[in-house]
């Protein structure tokens, strides 16, 4: 009984890795996505208010 | 453009010092949450999510908090500013809620066994989710910008008492997610090392709420520049296109009175 309790616990400790893998890879990889967004909205509005300035 | 109009871009030191001290805080928040945390009895590994899944709740209770007063800000003073306040904020309410969703699924998935539930907490959040997207279509969809601003404020404050129903959903309804650990009336509940790496980890995600919403404000402010820009070249492009009228032209719009308000008569 021991040893089945033992084997279960080591299973779900192994199995919950994944899950905990998958939660902070997700949160890392759209955190930085949405911080390479806002990057290239600034990189083109700089462009676009640069254009208007060497337009004027 | 006026030389402060273009300078709305330019590198900030504050932001700057905002962006070191996230990546400090966070970096150290990441060490305690896999080493220096305890791995909890029953539910193992997967209870680390916590460290990452209660701040972004933390962030999206916040982001709504910023959207309510920006939007009465705008509908009381109707100030440009407080709309920007507003709109930056609901941006970063979406992305924290939809992470909340998405680590919340991938906790309960081998804790309840099941990746989702009609629970009370879990709908109230999804329902949130929805009014931060119903918000920047209502946005989107509005005929002017300021016809739109003001649908937004008034969704921006209704959408506010979610935020309540959603943090006391699990001490009024029978639901299946935990009770509060941090912010109950008992005080925390939580093993001291479990708390002070949640604390960092709520500070660290703060520091790069304010990171970005800085960052976020900025491109609106100079988006609200280039808008205004373009419309007052517009009002300026018909005012000449009033004044240089074909002669032809000019007898059948003199007619309807047109050219000889142009013309400052």
């Amino acid at each position: 009984m021991f040893v089945v309790r033992l084997e279960w616990r080591i299973q779900l400790v192994d199995d919950n890795l994944g899950y905990l893998f998958a939660a902070f890879t997700v949160t890392w990889l759209v955190i930085a996505g949405y911080m390479l967004y806002l990057g290239q909205q600034v990189r083109a509005l700089r462009e676009e208010i640069e254009a208007i300035d060497s337009g004027e | 453009m006026r030389s402060s109009d273009s300078k709305v871009l330019r590198s900030d030191p504050i932001g700057l010092g905002f962006g070191i001290a996230t990546i400090l805080t966070l970096s150290i928040g990441i060490y305690m949450a896999f080493v220096y945390a305890p791995t909890e009895l029953t539910q193992g590994q997967a209870q680390r999510i916590f460290y990452v899944h209660v701040p972004m709740a933390w962030l999206a209770y916040l982001a709504f908090a910023v959207v309510f007063v920006g939007s009465l800000g705008f509908l009381w003073k109707r100030s440009a500013r407080m709309d920007r306040v507003a709109r930056s904020a609901a941006e970063l309410g979406f992305l924290f809620t939809s992470l909340v969703l998405v680590t919340g699924m991938l906790w309960g998935r081998p804790i309840w066994n099941a990746w989702w539930s009609w629970d009370a907490r879990l709908t109230t959040t999804l329902i949130l989710w929805f009014i931060y997207l119903g918000y920047f279509m209502l946005r989107a969809y509005a005929d002017d910008r300021e016809r739109g601003a003001r649908y937004g404020a008034v969704l921006g404050i209704i959408g506010a008492v979610d935020v309540p129903l959603i943090h006391f959903s699990v001490t009024w309804w029978r639901t299946l997610h935990p009770e509060p650990v941090v912010l109950n009336t008992s005080g925390p509940n939580l093993p001291d090392s479990m708390l002070a790496t949640l604390l960092v980890c709520f500070l660290g995600f703060t520091l790069l709420f304010v990171y970005l919403m800085i960052q976020k404000y900025r491109i609106e402010t100079a988006k609200d520049v280039l808008a205004d820009r373009d419309l007052n070249a517009m009002v300026t492009t018909s005012a000449i296109e009033r004044r240089v009228v074909s002669p032809v032209a000019r007898g059948v719009r003199g007619a309807s009175g047109v050219e000889d308000t142009a013309r400052g008569r």
